[in-house]
């Protein structure tokens, strides 16, 4: 193969990978976004993932939501990045590596995220990985670090009944 | 100005590009290339550099949130300002009022790695020599680079890594910390002993700087298994020797704090643990403990979620921290009290923190009198109502000053008394 062909067959992969249609965009999350989310999961049980690309616990995390997405596609998992909107490309990089790409998810957008963290939940430090998991009445309970299946499997028990 | 590899890439890319016949897209690619180099070139004009006051509007790209303080010994307060791409040092003889113009670190651009826990540092000798450590990308996600003004702050030396194994590992949340025999410690995450990612915790590995010849040693480990996202605490005891204090990852994913002291003779260093709050936890905490020591007494100062405590809180130890003190709480637990930093002079203890109670963030002190047997009640010294930094305090001869930047009010150094 010549050169020319390695360029465009290169150019020819970048353009289908940024173009792909399975990917769900990374969404801007802002001081409205907590509400407007289970708005849109009115009756339904949820589980929302708190996490960030420099979180080294959370990327542990990543195998295991994958299997549950795999195992359980009537689940609705949203995925918030604790980061900011320089760092969008990575988050993709990161979901799509763990085949999560397709699962709605978010993005800090707001500079002061301890206001965005305060909205969702005011007890909560900030600590990561953070998952909220939601009945269909929206009651919810939220755990803070790396989950085991067996810890996913006792809450999916709660809030799937 | 461009990277000496980066000028090299660009020319083996216009000898590839030569290789391919069509001259339109040679026209394409070129036209690309000299938007890069036209693009590079726009990131160092610093002509309209000036002095300016706390609020970094005299910055090229307004400043940054997680800035470092330290007093020189002339009493003049030095400031390193990292920005997205430049990291900057200034300096104030107004106690933070006006701040002097910016000098840059590296003349080179670099991606900034910058955050409250992964913080930049900065540390002036006896003989006025300024040390500075920030971190950036490099061929790893990240490094921790240290450069040296032996100028008064005029000019800085060319940023190298501290760590020899960089190219390999990331280093990160350096500490930076003088003695006062004017021996410059630095002491960083390193991740180059890690070779199995599902094992707990990170390295952290320590060297000392000198102002002429850059690192006195090649970087060695100090200690094992620490929680990789929570800064490093450090302080000197009465011998001038530094004791480290860090979040560890204990035998059950138990993330609470211990000590570490470096011994001379390449003897293993000391480790201990000093908080017993059982916070197991497989999790990103993002909030690194404090540490001073004066009179022989020790003060730590710490976050946890534990099982037997929640929250921010205090303690001493009378026999060089081996037991210390029951742990006071610190704050309204309502408002999430965090990030606490703590000093001591003499028998002044002084702690900071800052909480949040959904609108705006209080910078809170309080202060002991007797080496920290007894407290006088907290006192809210300052507030914001948007993005804010971790509170310091810091001291020159005579007074002891909490240190704090949010991004509406800028800086501000506040002295206590």
């Amino acid at each position: 193969m010549n050169i020319k062909k390695i360029f465009f067959s290169l150019l020819f992969f970048l353009l289908t990978s940024l173009y792909s249609s399975v990917k769900a965009e990374t969404l801007s999350f802002t001081s409205a976004s907590y509400q407007q989310i289970l708005a849109n999961t009115e009756n339904q049980p949820l589980m929302l993932v708190v996490w960030s690309v420099n979180c080294s616990s959370c990327l542990k995390d990543m195998a295991l939501l994958n299997s549950i997405h795999k195992s359980r596609p009537e689940l609705k998992i949203i995925m918030l990045a604790a980061d900011d909107l320089t760092a969008t490309e990575q988050i993709q990089q990161i979901l799509e590596k763990n085949q999560l790409s397709d699962i709605e998810n978010w993005v800090y957008a707001d500079e002061n995220t301890q206001k965005l963290q305060f909205g969702i939940d005011p007890k909560w430090y900030g600590e990561l990985p953070r998952t909220y998991f939601f009945d269909k009445t929206h009651q919810r309970t939220g755990v803070s670090g790396v989950l085991s299946k067996q810890d996913y499997d006792e809450m999916f028990a709660k809030i799937l009944k | 100005m461009i990277y000496l590899p980066d000028v090299l890439a660009i020319k083996n890319l216009v000898r590839f590009i030569d290789e391919l016949s069509e001259k339109s897209l040679k026209t394409y690619v070129l036209m690309f290339l000299t938007t890069l180099v036209l693009g590079a070139c726009s990131h160092v004009n610093h002509d309209h550099l000036a002095a300016g006051a706390s609020d970094y509007s005299h910055y090229p790209a307004g400043g940054g949130l997680f800035v470092t303080t330290a007093f020189g010994p002339d009493g003049r307060l030095w400031r390193i300002v990292p920005e997205k791409h430049q990291v900057y040092v200034d300096f104030s003889s107004d106690f933070g009022k006006t701040f002097s113009t910016p000098v840059l670190v590296n003349t080179e651009t670099q991606q900034i790695k910058v955050s409250g826990e992964n913080r930049p540092g900065i540390a002036v000798d006896r003989a006025g020599r300024i040390f500075v450590i920030y971190a950036a990308e490099s061929s790893q996600p990240v490094t921790v680079y240290f450069s040296v003004s032996a100028d008064n702050g005029h000019s800085f030396s060319k940023p190298m890594p501290l760590s020899g194994k960089a190219p390999e590992a990331n280093s990160f949340q350096g500490r930076l910390a003088v003695n006062s025999a004017g021996q410059v410690y630095v002491f960083w995450h390193d991740e180059r002993n890690r070779t199995d990612w599902r094992q707990a915790g990170n390295a952290v590995y320590y060297t000392t700087i000198n102002g002429q010849t850059g690192l006195n040693f090649a970087a060695q480990k100090l200690s094992d298994t620490l929680c990789d996202c929570c800064r490093i605490a450090a302080a000197f005891d009465s011998k001038d020797q530094p004791v480290l204090m860090a979040r560890f990852i204990y035998p059950g994913g138990i993330r609470d704090h211990g000590l570490i002291k470096p011994q001379a003779d390449n003897k293993k260093p000391l480790e201990w643990r000093v908080t017993f709050d059982q916070w197991t936890i497989e999790a990103c905490p993002d909030h690194g403990p404090a540490i001073a020591i004066s009179d022989e007494l020790y003060h730590i100062a710490w976050f946890t979620q534990g099982t037997d405590r929640q929250g921010l809180f205090y303690a001493n130890s009378t026999d060089h921290g081996q037991h210390f003190s029951v742990p006071l709480a610190l704050g309204d637990p309502r408002q999430l009290p965090a990030h606490p930093d703590v000093i001591a002079q003499s028998q002044t203890i002084a702690l900071t923190w800052i909480e949040f109670d959904g609108t705006k963030t209080q910078l809170k002190v309080m202060q002991s009198n007797n080496g920290g047997k007894t407290w006088l009640a907290s006192k809210v010294i300052a507030q914001s109502n948007a993005e804010v930094d971790y509170p310091f305090l810091l001291r020159n001869n005579k007074d002891i000053f909490v240190s704090w930047n949010t991004k509406n009010e800028g800086f501000r150094l506040i002295p206590l008394n």
